[in-house]
């Protein structure tokens, strides 16, 4: 079985370009795919450093960052996933967690960007 | 409430048989008693608890509950919390009981993992630091185990009593991911990303239980022992008290065992095994027996189902009834991995008992390993 978690952010952008990392903890292992307003962007797979635009091209725009983890650890029965977007506010690592409900289950992590201007920032 | 608490009910099934190629009527019998020894209760693990007369390479391989090992016991159900809730909720079931100390209580657990850990990745498990004593107390840290578990008698047979045993386990130096494992690992992350990009969620798993069966999944599972140096430690002891009384508590059994061993990405393995074990003897005089055995393994898997092996073991027995003794047994054997839960090996060598024969004899055993029930408390070594 897979299980969901579903995650919105408003994310503050202005000049820079915006980049994405994603890190899968607890030992676990995951994939994800990327889409920019439905567009995919990059390959699925691992997302490291990912030019996602220009911070000013993106205001308005949704990226939808879709994160599969299958509970493949001994160890333990968490999973979390680390958002990181450079070029923009906030500049710290958003982390979601979720622990199955029966060992070997997946966890689908659904999390929404919505790039809005910074403020004093020119769209 | 929810306690966080996960009680596994597992059992192993491993059916060893021993084939004397000496005679027809001997070939009968022991095939005879091969089909029988399927059929009747599992004898548990291979290291076979509490029976240290006997003794194979495997059993040498520091064991995953030391506690369990040394009283002598294989739960079938242990308790392990997931929690640090969970934990305490456990420990609390040990004071609750009005007749004191609970009689069968098995519990597991690995503090480190008690916790979430985002910061944790898949690498850190074969990861280095700049310095190996950082490297050594991460390494220790993450992977230190403890085992405590209680059995309804002693070792002399008296039912009225308990005995309590006390178990520690961890990995020194982790050895490192081999360039096989990273391979496989970025092909299995790039086709879990293709699983996330479908809707809705159904599909979604309906392509992870194609990846979970496929075999780029099978080969990353068989690929997860790291390569270069790794070291394993193991120890524990058991106490009985007779009549529940602590006065005549004694200690009945402690042990060591260490294992340092090598691996390189061609499959080339190279093991070396030490345990130390003391134990009352089950005489009416309970003269302490200690047992060094010293084992060595070259191992070779050309391809990921078929390996072959090189080994010897030493024993030296002191104290107890018996004089002090050495013996050694050596080997080689054939294993073939014919599915996820079923090995058949080939195995030909000195066994220990014919150290007591005038003349040595040279056996040959065949065998079948079978595992089942739901997902295995074996860890893929890391």
């Amino acid at each position: 079985m897979t299980e969901d978690v579903t995650l919105e952010f408003d994310y503050f952008v202005g000049k820079k370009n915006v980049t994405l990392t994603v890190f899968i903890g607890d030992g676990q292992i995951g994939g994800s795919s990327v889409r920019l307003d439905g567009q995919l962007i990059g390959d699925p797979g691992e997302i490291k450093d990912l030019l996602i635009g220009k911070g000013r091209a993106l205001v308005g725009k949704k990226l939808l960052v879709k994160t599969l983890v299958s509970d493949d650890s001994d160890d333990t029965d968490w999973t979390s996933v680390t958002y990181t977007l450079t070029g923009g506010d906030p500049n710290t690592p958003i982390t979601a967690r979720h622990k199955v409900e029966t060992s070997g289950n997946g966890v689908i992590y659904r999390t929404t960007f919505v790039f809005k201007a910074a403020a004093g920032a020119t769209p | 409430m929810n306690l966080h608490v996960r009680q596994s009910h597992v059992r192993q099934r491993h059916v060893r048989q021993r084939l004397s190629a000496h005679s027809c009527r001997g070939l009968i019998a022991a095939l005879a008693s091969l089909v029988s020894s399927l059929l009747i209760a599992p004898s548990g693990s291979a290291q076979d608890a509490g029976d240290f007369t006997k003794l194979t390479l495997d059993d040498l391989r520091p064991p995953l509950s030391p506690a369990f090992v040394l009283l002598g016991v294989e739960p079938a159900t242990v308790q392990r919390p997931t929690t640090p809730r969970g934990l305490s909720t456990a420990f609390l079931s040990l004071v609750g009981e009005k007749q004191g100390v609970p009689k069968n209580f098995a519990l597991e657990t690995t503090p480190f993992w008690l916790v979430s850990r985002p910061a944790f990745a898949f690498e850190d498990y074969y990861s280095h630091d700049k310095r190996w004593i950082e490297t050594l107390a991460r390494t220790v840290k993450r992977s230190s185990a403890f085992s405590l578990g209680t059995t309804p008698h002693t070792l002399l047979k008296d039912t009225i009593g308990t005995s309590i045993g006390l178990g520690y386990r961890n990995l020194l130096w982790p050895g490192r991911a081999s360039d096989k494992l990273l391979r496989l690992k970025t092909a299995y992350v790039r086709e879990l990303g293709k699983c996330a990009d479908l809707e809705p969620t159904p599909k979604i798993e309906e392509c992870r239980q194609k990846l979970l069966k496929s075999p780029l999944r099978d080969t990353l599972r068989l690929s997860l022992e790291p390569v270069g140096w790794k070291v394993q430690l193991a120890g524990g002891i058991s106490a009985a008290f007779p009549q529940d009384t602590v006065q005549r508590g004694r200690i009945d059994r402690a042990g060591v065992w260490l294992s340092p061993s090598y691996r390189t990405d061609a499959g080339f393995e190279f093991i070396l095994l030490t345990r130390y074990l003391s134990a009352q003897g089950e005489s009416v005089d309970g003269k302490r027996s200690g047992y060094l055995d010293n084992g060595l393994r070259l191992l070779w898997t050309p391809v990921t189902p078929l390996a072959l092996s090189i080994e010897a073991a030493a024993r030296h027995v002191t104290g107890g009834s018996d004089r002090s003794m050495t013996s050694t047994r050596y080997g080689s054997l054939i294993e073939y991995r014919a599915s996820s839960d079923m090995y058949i090996f080939y195995a030909l060598g000195k066994d220990f008992a014919a150290a007591r024969l005038e003349r040595n004899r040279l056996l040959s055993t065949i065998g079948l390993n079978i595992g089942y029930g739901p997902k295995p408390i074996i860890r893929v070594d890391k």
